[in-house]
């Protein structure tokens, strides 16, 4: 694959990369677009190369996960020798008080905060499931998990997650 | 179990998707700064072997200072350096004391006792 026709590809997934890059990022959207650059500078740079082995969005998707990683230990390594992990930015999730969320956009920050809530492969496979629609075997790939334990973590994460949901939308 | 499953959640999520894909950054800004960042940053690759080569320089001259030259020969460029048997500290002469000769030489049987008065100027003989 040209670099040409690669650019082609990477533009037709680029919507659906951002929104699994903000998944992976806690919704930051600078954080999520830097991640994302820093993507499209490895693929330039052939330092990931999709070899053919699976979807290209499934490579893709993997790529911007293991990057947004990468990037959250960089902060987190930064912060430490900065001393200033105690008062880093709060997420735009955690932020929300689940007590005040009724119209439409409070609810979906409700959606944002549940998913912020679960654990993180649960709401990775939750995100990848319903967010990207991708299958739970696609899901798997893309994680580096058995399709087994995604499918455990999707039952479990969506127990979990209508638990969660269901309380706040109780009056 | 079906993923199909689920219309709320998947209403739920479809929704947030709308909502994320509204500030959605240009593709082309992106691909054109990362193309900028690429002619900018030289290659880990090649730092990674810059910094192999200055550590085992340095392990070298660390390694070839601290022996001397296995065949006994002096390296270029040292040559002219006097070895450590020949130099002498700058305070050496406060050591030379009236009489040096005495405590410095074995006397025999039948010779003139050395005078006492002795120049400063006069050199240090060595031990028989």
């Amino acid at each position: 694959m040209t670099e040409l026709e690669l650019e082609r590809e990477l533009e037709t997934l680029h919507q659906a990369s951002f929104g699994w890059a903000l998944g992976c990022c806690r919704w930051d959207r600078e954080e999520a677009a830097d991640v994302l650059q820093a993507v499209y500078l490895k693929v330039l740079e052939g330092k990931a190369r999709f070899d053919g082995r699976s979807t290209l969005k499934t490579w893709l998707f993997a790529t911007i996960r293991r990057t947004a990683a990468e990037a959250r230990r960089r902060r987190w390594v930064r912060a430490l020798a900065l001393g200033r992990w105690a008062g880093r930015r709060p997420s735009a999730a955690a932020a929300a008080d689940p007590e005040t969320l009724a119209s439409e956009a409070e609810s979906l920050r409700a959606l944002r905060a549940a998913l912020e809530s679960l654990p993180w492969r649960q709401r990775e496979v939750l995100h990848l499931v319903f967010h990207e629609d991708l299958t739970i075997d696609e899901a798997s790939a893309v994680l580096g998990i058995s399709e087994g334990s995604a499918r455990t973590h999707y039952a479990r994460g969506k127990e979990r997650l209508r638990q969660r949901l269901g309380a706040r939308d109780r009056p | 179990m079906s993923e199909k499953e689920d219309p709320d959640l998947r209403r739920r999520f479809a929704a947030l998707r709308d909502e994320d894909a509204q500030d959605t950054p240009d593709f082309a800004r992106l691909w054109r700064q990362a193309q900028a960042r690429r002619g900018r940053r030289p290659s880990r690759h090649i730092a990674s072997w810059l910094l192999v080569a200055a550590g085992t320089a340095a392990l070298l001259l660390a390694t070839v200072g601290r022996h001397p030259h296995p065949t006994g020969a002096s390296p270029a460029g040292t040559s002219a350096m006097p070895s450590l048997s020949q130099w002498r500290p700058s305070t050496d002469f406060l050591l030379r004391t009236p009489a040096l000769e005495v405590l410095t030489t074995v006397p025999t049987l039948g010779e003139a006792t050395p005078s006492p008065a002795l120049s400063p100027s006069t050199e240090r003989s060595s031990p028989s």
